[in-house]
């Protein structure tokens, strides 16, 4: 039988006629001159007859609601990989945010350290962040507001979209004071606007006031969602990086208050 | 459907169309929903393979280059789904589970409804003996048979589904047919007895 199975590996495609025509031939002349392959390659025509009177077909109600169970799962799926892109993504930017301050740290402990010359120097026109402020007052209540304002964008920017729960969150109390730093913004940028001192600050103030006010509208049923708007929002219009700027303006006005 | 509209499916479904992916779903069920049938033999799990075998492809389509068939693709998942499903089971849950599910199968057929008491009785009786026998194959050897036989697919096209070599493929269907030869004995006409 040994010699015999090479043409046993063709039993297959000579029962389900996948043979060319060549290859049937040669496959016949074998079954005519051996009759053990002969025996076996009938019965086996047999089996395959059988089994064909046995169709192995799915249930037509069964087929009609793959759709429907899938669907619903798929849904599920988007919904987990948004939410794991997102988690992601915040991650970046908050390496990206760390990175920058460093960097802003590092690049101020330079230019501190850098030898100034003893001749004084004539200033003939300041850059407008570092500009002395005529209003110290306004600057220090502006410093002030930002100091109050910027632990609460961190908090919501570095916030789970999806926690597992909001028990930990007191959401009423961030809502009351969202509420009052965009009162506060509101009036300080009419300060900022009397004193015309129109510009950077007030356009800062001005999305400060938005966010808040998203903030202040937060509520449990909605949480995800709007924490994905504010850190969308966040993100859009960097107020992130803007708050580090001012905060770079404000050490460097405290370590050399005459600039 | 040909193959560039289903590239092009594909391509729309990688970029978040549902509907595309609906399509792909719609023409392709039927293929994957016999394969786990044979492989499962029962509707019950078939149907639960199914699900995961299309959640498994839509998450991962974006890895699905093009170089082989569709097709062939969802063959191959559906193969490594009922696989793993399989081996996951311990032995005797996967005894009852078979059991149910044949219990099942044989009371859909019960219910169905066929005008000759004769008949359905011998269909039942060979539709119980097949099954059981194809759970006397090996993981392998059911599925170059399932491929083979029920989803019709050629040597070279279940080599490519599986993976395998087509010399592979051959001796493995005649590996299958012989053991159903020897499982299906007594069902066979006298003139076949073995």
């Amino acid at each position: 039988m040994r010699r015999c199975e090479p043409w046993q590996e063709l039993f297959g495609e000579a029962l389900y006629g996948e043979l060319s025509a060549e290859q049937r031939q040669s496959f016949d002349r074998h079954l005519a001159t051996c009759s053990d392959c002969a025996r076996e390659y009938e019965q086996l025509e047999v089996t395959v007859e059988l089994l064909r009177r046995e169709p192995l077909a799915p249930e037509p109600a069964a087929l009609d609601r793959v759709w429907d169970r899938l669907a619903p799962q798929l849904d599920q799926e988007d919904r987990t990989e948004a939410w794991r892109w997102r988690r992601s993504r915040a991650r970046i930017l908050q390496g990206l945010a760390a990175a920058a301050v460093l960097l802003a740290a590092l690049g101020l402990a330079l230019w501190q350290s850098w030898p100034v010359p003893e001749a004084p120097v004539r200033v003939v026109e300041s850059p407008s962040v570092l500009a002395p402020d005529p209003n110290r007052e306004l600057r220090n209540a502006y410093d002030r507001y930002l100091g109050r304002a910027t632990p609460l964008i961190l908090a919501i920017a570095n916030r789970d979209p999806s926690p597992p729960s909001l028990e930990g969150f007191d959401l009423d109390a961030e809502r009351h004071l969202a509420r009052q730093l965009a009162a506060e913004a509101q009036r300080l940028s009419e300060r900022l606007e009397e004193g015309s001192r129109l510009g950077r600050e007030q356009d800062l103030l001005a999305e400060l006031e938005v966010v808040f006010l998203q903030i202040a509208n937060l509520y449990r049923r909605q949480y995800s969602d709007g924490i994905d708007l504010l850190r969308s929002g966040l993100d859009q219009r960097s107020i992130l990086f803007q708050l580090s700027v001012e905060e770079m303006r404000r050490q460097a006005a405290e370590r050399d208050p005459s600039a | 459907m040909n193959d560039a509209f289903e590239q092009q499916l594909v391509e729309r479904a990688r970029q978040g169309d549902r509907n595309a992916f609906q399509q792909i779903v719609e023409s392709h069920k039927e293929q994957v929903f016999q394969l786990a049938l044979g492989m499962t033999r029962n509707h019950h799990d078939a149907e639960d393979m199914v699900q995961e075998v299309f959640l498994k492809a839509y998450r991962s389509l974006q890895r699905f280059r093009g170089q082989a068939k569709l097709s062939s693709w969802l063959y191959r998942i559906t193969f490594n789904t009922c696989h793993d499903a399989r081996r996951r089971q311990r032995p005797e849950e996967s005894r009852s589970l078979a059991e149910a599910g044949e219990a099942a199968t044989l009371q859909l057929a019960e219910e169905s409804p066929m005008a000759d008491p004769h008949r359905r009785s011998e269909s039942q009786q060979i539709g119980h003996r097949v099954r059981s026998a194809l759970g006397q194959l090996t993981t392998a050897e059911r599925s170059v048979f399932v491929l083979r036989h029920y989803n019709q697919l050629s040597t070279r096209e279940a080599a490519e589904a599986l993976d395998r070599a087509e010399g592979t493929v051959k001796n493995l269907l005649f590996r299958a047919l012989r053991k159903l030869r020897d499982e299906l004995g007594e069902l066979q006409s006298p003139r076949a007895a073995p």
